[in-house]
């Protein structure tokens, strides 16, 4: 085999522009610094680590309080003003969902559907639960949106925060729904998984532990094939309470675990 | 004894460098014998499995830099000030121990040294092995980027659909679900040839420079294009041959394809078609293409 190495790559830049060398002096001197940060660094973290035997890369992060969360899986949540006619735990796809149903009185037939996802266990990231949905539904998605949504007005200072959730019309041969969905979290909520890595990433510096998410999905029934705007403020209207909900119940100790 | 005091007088010449080099490998060798675990026993997470190209690449990026140390003595010792100011990044992060910010932090370090030692001429002497490096150490890309797989993960469902369908397979494609004989088949992002696709463009790097198609720019754009097509491909036949198994119910055939050694017969398989184009292209392909044109004036 030719070892033919790369012109541009190995070669040693012309120094530029024409310096005087730098003293031996100096040379030690940051030889001797590095060293100095990187033997702090050491003691600090590795000589603990061989004495305990645990490093802490060996342990991942994990979420504090995840039990209110996981416990969502079987119990889901209350709606005001919606009266809770089913709610059981199904799979789709292989993943678990909580599934309520809701009427608005007996007199009116305004049906709601709400999804819920809580995070099975500390490892387990947001990811596929949307093509999960629509897949398993067989859902044609049309009117797409991402809505930002403010926080409702009775939010205390705890998990206030606005969110954003992704509005769209999905439909199959059978039923058409508007539909609100969202990765809710303590203080905020995306349809992104990548927003929650970063509030994620945020949380963990600051608090060294994982940040909660709880996939939320809304579905309101719609005549076949129609707009969606009209039903747009009533479902966030109906989000807004429900962010405020989970904030307030299963994603509350995961911020504030000193709180009883 | 000659061996011994060639050793003690090349340390008592360097004290400070073997110094450095010991204490990098006091602080690393946990973290990456903790990434080496992982890739062997994928005991971590598959997003960890992204890099087991590691297992390659380290070695030769050590290589590489030590195959270097003549012309890094030669250059003359320089501190760039971006050397001390991102150290205080790159221990931060590794004393954090947290997932992300601890393993690239050693990309990172690495990078500190050089730049401290020899500036920017060192840092520029080293890029190749840094940059093996820095694409080889654990993140959380391969999460990021799933929500932006879908379309390949459809294309990959229907162009295995296609291919069941002229052999007489009754099969249906729905988005990223195949259903044969009521059997379904996901093609999942993790399923998408994602893995193999980072591994054949790393070992794809390392080729382009072991082989010398980095001096051309047609060479290495050919490889890559070709190194992508080759994954996709090799993945479209995967998913095709999974849905084969899975719904004829041939089922220690899909375990085997799926989860056991069939995996590394594939990756091999494909690695080394991988080192064939390499060698094609150096042979058959010009060094640009105005070498092309002059050939074929001179044909003429």
């Amino acid at each position: 085999m030719n070892v033919a190495k790369s012109a541009q790559i190995g070669e040693a830049a012309q120094p530029t522009p024409p310096a005087l060398p730098q003293p031996r002096r100096t040379t030690r001197l940051i030889k001797g610094g590095l060293i100095g940060l990187l033997a702090a660094a050491a003691i600090a973290l590795v000589i603990p680590s061989l004495i305990s035997g645990q490093w802490p890369w060996g342990q991942p992060p994990e979420v504090a309080n995840i039990q209110p969360v996981q416990a969502l899986r079987n119990s889901g949540i209350p709606l005001e003003g919606w009266q809770l006619t089913d709610q059981e735990e199904v799979r789709i796809s292989g993943k678990s969902w909580s599934a309520q149903q809701f009427n608005q009185g007996a007199d009116s037939d305004q049906a709601l559907v709400l999804l819920l996802r809580p995070q099975p266990w500390h490892t387990n990231l947001p990811e596929v639960e949307w093509v999960d949905l629509s897949g398993s539904q067989n859902w044609e998605i049309r009117h797409r949106q991402t809505l930002t949504i403010p926080a409702a007005e009775t939010q205390d200072a705890v998990g206030g925060g606005s969110f954003r959730a992704s509005f769209f019309r999905g439909a199959n041969d059978q039923r058409t729904y508007a539909v609100l969905q969202w990765y809710a979290w303590p203080g905020g909520g995306s349809p992104s998984p990548g927003r929650w890595f970063l509030a994620d990433q945020w949380h963990q510096l600051r608090h060294g532990d994982r940040l909660p998410w709880i996939a939320v999905s809304l579905w309101q029934p719609m005549a076949g094939r129609g707009d969606i705007q009209p039903l747009r403020d009533e479902m966030v209207a109906i989000a807004q309470e429900i962010q405020t909900t989970l904030n307030s119940t299963a994603l509350l100790p995961a911020i504030q675990p000193q709180r009883n | 004894m000659l061996k011994k005091s060639t050793f003690t007088a090349t340390l008592s010449r360097h004290p400070l460098d073997w110094a450095l080099l010991a204490l990098v490998g006091v602080l690393y060798a946990p973290l990456l014998w903790h990434w080496v675990d992982g890739w062997l026993n994928k005991s971590i997470s598959l997003q960890h499995e992204y890099f087991s190209h590691g297992l390659l690449g380290f070695p030769f990026a050590a290589y590489l830099a030590w195959s270097f140390r003549h012309k890094w003595q030669q250059l003359p010792d320089r501190c760039h000030w971006l050397g001390p100011l991102l150290l205080g990044l790159g221990l931060s992060g590794y004393l954090s121990g947290l997932g992300d910010w601890a393993n690239l932090s050693f990309p990172l370090v690495l990078a500190v040294l050089c730049l401290s030692l020899k500036g920017r001429a060192g840092f520029k002497l080293q890029s190749f092995p840094l940059l093996l490096v820095l694409f080889a150490t654990p993140n959380q890309i391969p999460y990021l980027i799933e929500p932006y797989v879908l379309p390949l993960q459809r294309f990959i469902a229907a162009v295995a659909g296609f291919i069941l369908l002229q052999f007489g397979v009754d099969v249906r494609v729905q988005q990223i679900y195949l259903f044969v004989n009521d059997q379904l088949v996901e093609v999942a992002p993790h399923c998408a040839g994602l893995k193999m696709l980072f591994t054949s463009l790393y070992v794809g790097l390392m080729l382009i420079y072991w082989v010398g198609l980095g001096t051309s720019r047609l060479r290495t754009s050919l490889f890559v294009v070709g190194i992508v097509g080759l994954s996709i491909a090799g993945n479209v036949l995967r998913n095709t041959m999974l849905t084969f198994f899975h719904g004829y119910q041939f089922n220690d055939a899909f375990h085997w394809l799926h989860d056991s050694w069939g995996g590394e017969v594939y990756s091999a398989i494909t690695l080394v078609l991988i080192l064939y184009l390499a060698r094609w292209i150096q042979s058959h392909v010009p060094a640009s293409l105005s070498a092309f044109e002059i050939r074929a004036n001179e044909s003429v």
